[in-house]
């Protein structure tokens, strides 16, 4: 196990609680992994903001690993991120008073990768419906034989983190679970996919490639 | 390695008890028909993960390209929305739908010159 927390490299860290949930889900992909990335990144995130720091360029100043600096570096290229302070729309977004767009970074792993993610996304402000625009994504996973075949699982780690972060719940009774169907489940379908864009082999002294 | 109790029939004219019978896959029987447009472009786009929706998405996908022949994106999306992917592969399929618009029509162009 190798959390995204590990990336950062912090003089102290105290561990409050790990585990012990009352119901353990943990079977869907890359077990447990996306709950701890979004904990940690979410964390960093407030950390930054609270030192009203660029979000990529605080995380930048924290990891000394040159292959998650390598990840974080090569998804900032590609999604042509502009550094700026957190919470801050840049001018050339559009904010017509109904709908808002940010973007965010993040990193995150399961256990012999690094990867990290920068995600477009519109907000309605009447609704509160988030809409994924664009994602993009680097992964460092060392030698690669087949990027086609990466790039395919990348694309779709990257819709599916946003079908589960946007859509996705299981529902239950008092006695089961009430969620028996894909019609009514909801989850992420062709109208909603956001744009992908994925970087292969980001390692240091590796050429990334880039396709969209 | 062979399993003792099975017997080829191809030796031909050796019987026991225990001879196994020879075993013609459908493969050697019939042969393989043509793929698709649509199929063919799923392949090279390599659009497919684990192929659970395969089959759902290349007869709407058909079905979408009788009717429409050039779909834009925002089409194939319309007419796509009921198919789910739980792998998450909506990119690759709908470059591979736009992939067998294109060589769809090529090939139409290819007959009307002929």
């Amino acid at each position: 196990m190798k959390p995204a927390t590990q990336a950062f490299t912090f003089p102290r860290r105290d561990l409050l609680k790990a585990g012990g949930t009352l119901l353990k889900g943990s079977n869907l992909r890359s077990p447990l992994d996306v709950s701890f990335s979004f904990a940690s990144e979410q964390t960093i995130d407030e950390l930054a903001f609270l030192a009203g720091m660029d979000p990529c360029e605080f995380r930048r100043r924290n990891i000394r690993d040159e292959r998650w600096l390598g990840v974080l570096n090569a998804v900032a290229q590609a999604a042509g991120w502009t550094p700026r302070k957190p919470a801050e729309l840049p001018r050339r977004w559009r904010a017509d008073g109904k709908r808002v767009n940010g973007r965010g970074v993040a990193l995150g792993t399961h256990t012999s990768s690094w990867a990290a993610a920068v995600a477009d996304i519109e907000v309605d402000r009447e609704t509160g419906k988030i809409v994924a625009s664009h994602l993009y994504g680097a992964i460092d996973v060392g030698l690669c034989v087949n990027p086609g075949c990466l790039e395919n699982q990348m694309s779709g780690m990257l819709v599916q983190a946003a079908s589960r972060m946007l859509k996705e719940e299981v529902t239950f009774s008092s006695t089961n679970v009430t969620s028996l169907d894909w019609d009514s489940y909801p989850i992420l379908r062709f109208e909603e996919c956001p744009a992908v864009t994925t970087v292969v082999g980001a390692a240091p002294g590796r050429q990334a490639q880039r396709r969209r | 390695m062979r399993h003792p109790s099975f017997r080829g029939g191809e030796q031909g004219g050796h019987h026991s008890r225990r001879a196994a019978r020879v075993v013609r896959s459908p493969a050697q029987i019939i042969e393989a028909p043509a793929l698709t447009p649509v199929q063919q472009a799923f392949i090279d786009e390599q659009a497919i993960q684990c192929g659970y929706c395969y089959n759902g998405m290349t007869i709407k996908a058909c079905e979408l390209l009788s009717k429409t022949p050039r779909p834009s994106e925002a089409q194939i999306r319309a007419a796509m929305n009921g198919h789910l992917c739980r792998c998450g592969t909506y990119p690759r399929i709908i470059k591979a739908i736009q992939r067998a618009a294109q060589a769809a029509v090529a090939e139409g162009t290819q007959e009307q010159h002929q």
